[in-house]
């Protein structure tokens, strides 16, 4: 089976605790390891926004088939009553209070794929009074110390990110925070069963890369890539997304399968944007009596303007009579009407 | 609904607070000093609208009516808009909306005496004209208007100001108050519309084409005044016959003389919005293609596809009994 390669982040070694005691990690490096059984990594960051940005960043260049980031551990709730000491929660928004020591939450977050309703605050110092506990509870009901320097560092480096927290402790409670070391081990151990019971149950899959299994077709990449961005974005299966209807017909040709593959191009162009396709028809041929005789036209190609430039060079005498004849009885009311919207001709 | 309600301190004492806490009797409510200190802060994922969203209640500053864009309206008059409200709770994958405030939240600005005043101020300045406000610019003019009780104060102020106009633009079905009010000839209803299919798949949470259509009826019927937005028209191979469709709908309900105005526009974004609408609705394949950078730097079809477009939209609007005058278009 193909597992994602993913990294699990904590802040301190005591949330990592069962990970490291139940799998087979290997050291990599300081605070950092790998299990070949599971293909996960696993790092201990340290605490703060900052040692989760650095550490993150260098661990997915360091090791860049990391394709996806879990950051675990503890973190406080704001508001007592919506959530309970002991819940796992799946994060959905990330967001930061501001370093310096102004009022309010940074403008930029993160968001997960998470399908939940909680949302969290990273907070660059340790909450130390109910004021500002009370004010970050405006924007989020969890606060912790590093999740969103590992969302930005995935951000940065397109990585996935999940983000699951368990809540420990109450930031407008502030005696509670010496309970919290006393049960770290067993938070540890709940972190780990959710883990294996709840994100990664059967370790899923690598996402497959778009797959283009028709017979019959031969695609340079570059043709790959157009058709990728014909069909609808997310879509892994060509064979899937293609009309069949139109495909049986471009396949029952008897044309080369280089050919074929424009056609399809083509096709499915059309399909996507007939009005594009019935534009293009009409500029070509309110222009051809002057590109038939050896007038080049330069036009907006975004037709917003109909300006129109145009020049020609000739050797021979019959060719300026031509050409004279051809821009003479060109139609430029009927390219001024283009721009009117007269598509039907 | 609502998650949490948040509440200036300034406005904490309105009775159209108290109204709409009476509403929300069980939801967390927490005092700020002033809206923009905790709403738009953050960059809230705009999505996240459709699992919680929160409520503000403030007070409008800074400039409380604005000079509408060029051909905003009708030629010929100048047009205002005013702002009593921010974002919407329906969900149009175009919505302009998705790319302007940084939070998805509901704001809803009760100082309505002070925007009236100013409405006065501003309609002084063209004595001899006749002045348009519109109210709708960030949000739906109807959709909450039961929660947010500001219909009867703008009925007022526009009673006592006959040369002036308001606009109210939706596309609720939401009348219950607008209902209860003495129609003026100056305070127009606009109702933005879109072929049944169109608007299910483009307009998400909205209210079904047949809802306002009645909505409509029921208001012509009661004597207010009522107007058509065809806008944004978003092509699809069928458009002719959708909109064909349509109107045949509306006309069986509504004579279109009876109607005001309708007005005509193409889909366009800014180019912000263009980003947030590719990335919120990645699956929408209509928003991708043929669109480019136009004129005044928003991102529309080409002139000659627009064109077209509008060239059909007002033929068929001329083929159930719109005049000439009746029609005019939108941002073009
Ligand atoms: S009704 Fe208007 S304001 Fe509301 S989402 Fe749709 S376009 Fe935006």
């Amino acid at each position: 089976m193909i597992t994602t390669p993913t990294l699990l982040c904590f802040a301190h070694g005591l949330e990592a605790k069962a990970f490291l005691q139940n799998l087979d990690f290997q050291p990599l490096g300081t605070e950092f390891y790998h299990s070949t059984s599971k293909d996960l990594y696993l790092s201990v960051t340290g605490e703060g926004p900052l040692k989760a940005l650095s550490q993150t960043l260098q661990h997915l260049t360091q090791h860049p088939r990391i394709r996806k980031v879990v950051n675990m551990g503890l973190c406080g709730g704001l508001s007592e009553g919506s959530q309970s000491i002991g819940d796992i929660l799946d994060v959905r928004t990330i967001y930061s209070d501001r370093p310096d020591d102004e009022q309010g939450v940074q403008f930029h977050s993160f968001s997960t794929n998470a399908e939940s309703r909680v949302d969290l605050v990273t907070a660059w110092r340790r909450i130390t009074s109910i004021e500002k506990a009370q004010e970050l509870a405006r924007f989020a009901q969890l606060v912790d110390r590093e999740a969103w320097g590992h969302a930005y560092a995935c951000k940065q480096l397109s990585r996935d990110f999940q983000c699951k927290k368990i809540v420990s402790d109450f930031a407008t409670n502030l005696e509670q925070c010496f309970e919290v070391r006393a049960k770290a081990l067993e938070y540890s151990q709940a972190l780990f069963e959710h883990y294996f019971s709840v994100i990664e149950p059967d370790f899923p899959t690598q996402p497959p890369e778009f797959d283009f299994d028709i017979k019959g077709f031969y695609l340079t990449n570059q043709q790959l890539s157009q058709i990728k961005k014909l069909l609808p974005e997310g879509t892994k299966k060509a064979s899937l997304a293609i009309d069949t209807i139109l495909l049986a017909g471009i396949l029952g040709s008897e044309e080369h399968p280089k050919k074929r593959t424009q056609r399809l191009i083509e096709a499915l162009r059309q399909s996507q944007h007939p009005l594009e396709d019935r534009l293009q028809n009409q500029v070509n041929q309110r222009l051809q009596p002057l590109t038939d005789q050896g007038w080049t036209v330069t036009f907006d190609r975004d037709l917003e303007s109909p300006r129109l430039e145009i020049k020609t060079s000739f050797d021979r005498p019959e060719e300026v009579q031509a050409r004279s004849r051809a821009l003479a009885s060109f139609d430029i009311q009927s390219w001024l009407r283009l721009f009117e919207g007269e598509l039907d001709v | 609904m609502f998650d949490r309600i948040f509440i200036e301190q300034e406005v904490k004492d309105l009775p159209a607070t108290e109204k709409i806490l009476r509403t929300f009797p069980d939801l967390p409510i927490t005092e700020i000093d002033q809206v923009d200190k905790v709403f738009g802060q953050v960059k809230k994922p705009y999505l996240q609208k459709r699992e919680t969203l929160n409520l503000f209640l403030g007070k409008k500053r800074g400039q409380l009516v604005k000079e509408a864009p060029e051909a905003y309206g009708a030629a010929g008059a100048p047009h205002y808009y005013f702002v009593h409200a921010y974002n919407c709770i329906y969900e149009c994958q175009y919505c302009y909306l998705q790319g302007y405030f940084h939070s998805p939240d509901i704001v809803l600005f009760l100082n309505h005496a002070e925007i009236a005043e100013e409405i006065h101020r501003v309609a002084d300045q063209h004595p001899d004209q006749t002045v348009w406000f519109h109210a709708g610019e960030f949000s739906d003019s109807l959709a909450l208007s039961h929660l947010s009780g500001e219909l009867d104060f703008y009925f007022d102020c526009f009673k006592k100001r006959p040369t002036a106009k308001l606009e109210l633009r939706t596309k609720s079905a939401n009348i219950r108050e607008l209902l209860k009010l003495e129609p003026a000839p100056n305070i127009i209803t606009s109702f933005s519309l879109s072929p049944d299919k169109a608007s299910k798949h483009f307009d998400l949470k909205t209210p079904p084409l047949k809802a306002r259509l009645a909505a409509m009826k029921a208001l012509s019927d009661a004597g207010h005044p009522l107007a058509i937005h065809l806008d944004p028209i978003i092509y699809q191979p069928n458009f002719i016959e959708a909109y064909d469709q349509m109107l045949s709908q509306l006309t069986n309900q509504i004579d279109l003389n009876r109607i005001q105005y309708i007005s005509l526009g193409v889909v366009r974004f800014t180019k912000d919005v263009y980003r947030e609408v590719r990335n919120n609705y990645p699956q929408t394949s209509e928003f991708r293609g043929n669109f480019k950078t136009s004129f005044d730097g928003k991102v529309r079809y080409d002139r000659p596809t627009r064109m077209y477009i509008l060239n059909q939209v007002k033929a068929l609007c001329s083929k159930y009994g719109a005049s000439e005058d009746q029609i005019y278009l939108c941002m073009e």
